[in-house]
């Protein structure tokens, strides 16, 4: 579980930039889910800095998924005009609700951990 | 331009969030640098240490041969506190024993007879299978409820305990009995010191210091229930990823591994235990399998010839042990989750 973390903070940074380029679009087809994407990156990096056993792995590793999480901050900015601020064929109130409950879950699982 | 500006604000975004990251980088503890004691024995903990892995800070070390004792203390004092988690349990093996001698209960005392547990299975359960982890009793209570707060305060670094005695009393009520083989259980462990305690009409913590820390002269040991009975600048240690941990109090769990104490006293209570002078030495006598591991006293486990116990709560891990026909015995104290086992059986001889 402690190492999964990392695995998973890498993963998480890594599609969150993915998301921002031409490539990836299909991973952030709005402005929310690109948001989403962002803090959902950010939590996981909460957890892993909390639960991985950094004293056996060399500390410098943390900031592999960081500089991702920053590409994914600059490629964010760079996309943000071209999106709809909601997925484009999906019911309005679905994509709102989705993203309140998905923003409300992540912001808790963060106070679980810095609470 | 206006691509220009978006550009620029999007690499000074980028610049905040890799700064942040940066500032955020884990920062876990090392074994203290502040270090006292015998320089030889220094040098050999260090030395086993470098091939075990796992957060350090403050370590207190204790080999006693005969009459000597060779400390090796890292970042504290031989009077600096440490949670000794599950070592708690000889304390409570010694209280068992004790209670026997004293005509107060016998190994055929069953948890009904001492416990508002009514007709449920666990009412009859004997002290000498909570004693020898062969109760049939699961390792914790589970629940619902127990496994998401225990889940919780894994990723909080909090105690996971802290139930009540009438908590602790339902808990034992709805739990179901196994086969009576060795299943290591913190609950049966909470249940037996809590059951002695009513045998002996009082509560745990004053059992535990009239009988065992007052007659060894133990007088920085004791037993928290909860935060508030924490003494003074009672230390907190870190979890095995180096974040700093709550301290465990355990409520009424507290017979299975809440007590705190010193290095000066746990030498004073492995060297009785060792001499067969402590108060219930008895417990210590292996009466039952413990499976790979070898056999069990009252709590106390022997393997390969060394009678000895760990202890790990959130942020501290513990081991003492002894052995008669060499005369040696060993204390380690940490005050972080990474565990010490492998450097307790190693001063001892058992690799």
């Amino acid at each position: 579980m402690e190492y999964l973390s990392g695995f998973m903070a890498l993963a998480f940074s890594a599609i969150f930039a993915a998301s921002t380029t031409r490539r990836g679009g299909s991973l952030a087809r709005s402005r929310v889910e690109l948001a989403l994407n962002g803090l959902d990156t950010v939590a996981v990096l909460v957890i892993a800095r909390a639960l991985m056993p950094w004293s056996e792995v060399p500390t410098l590793l943390w900031l592999v998924p960081v500089a991702l999480f920053a590409a994914g901050v600059f490629g964010a900015v760079l996309r943000w005009a071209q999106l709809p601020a909601l997925r484009t064929g999906r019911p309005r109130r679905r994509s709102i609700v989705y993203g309140v409950v998905h923003a409300v879950v992540v912001v808790l699982v963060v106070a679980v951990f810095l609470g | 331009m206006k691509r220009n500006r978006t550009v620029l604000v999007a690499a000074a975004a980028a610049l905040v969030a890799l700064v942040a990251g940066a500032a955020a980088i884990p920062r876990p503890p090392g074994l203290s640098s502040e270090v006292s004691g015998d320089d030889a024995l220094i040098a050999e903990v260090r030395g086993r240490l470098a091939d075990m892995p796992g957060v350090r800070d403050r370590l207190s070390v204790a080999v006693i041969d005969g009459d000597e004792v060779r400390t090796a203390i890292f970042g504290a004092t031989d009077a600096t506190e440490y949670e000794i988690g599950s070592v708690t349990k000889t304390v409570t093996g010694s209280l068992f024993a004790e209670a026997i001698d004293r005509g107060e209960v016998t190994t055929n005392t069953t948890l009904g007879d001492l416990l508002d547990l009514g007709d449920s299975p666990a009412a009859s359960v004997t002290l000498e299978e909570l004693a020898t982890h062969s109760s049939g009793l699961p390792r914790l209570p589970v629940s619902f409820g127990t496994v998401v707060s225990s889940i919780v305060a894994g990723y909080r670094a909090s105690d996971p305990y802290g139930s009540s005695l009438a908590e602790l009393e339902a808990q034992a009520r709805g739990a179901a009995v196994g086969e009576k083989e060795f299943l290591y259980s913190n609950l049966g462990f909470a249940l037996l010191g809590q059951a002695l305690a009513s045998a002996a009409g009082t509560d745990y913590p004053t059992l535990a210091a009239e009988r065992v820390f007052e007659p060894l002269d133990m007088d920085d040991s004791y037993v928290p229930t909860a935060p508030a009975e924490l003494r003074d600048g009672a230390p907190t240690g870190y979890t095995a990823s180096g974040r700093p941990s709550d301290a465990w109090t355990l409520g009424a769990d507290a017979p299975a591994g809440s007590a705190r104490s010193t290095l000066a006293d746990m030498v004073a209570f492995a060297t009785a235990q060792r001499d067969g002078t402590a108060p219930g030495v008895a417990a210590t006598e292996p009466r039952a399998s413990s499976g790979e591991s070898g056999e069990i006293g009252l709590a106390w486990l022997t393997t390969d010839g060394v009678t000895w116990h760990n202890g790990a709560t959130g942020g501290f891990t513990s081991w003492i042990g002894f052995d008669r026909d060499s005369g040696r015995a060993v204390v380690v104290l940490n005050d972080t989750a990474a565990n010490v086992d492998d450097l307790g059986f190693a001063l001892m001889g058992v690799e």
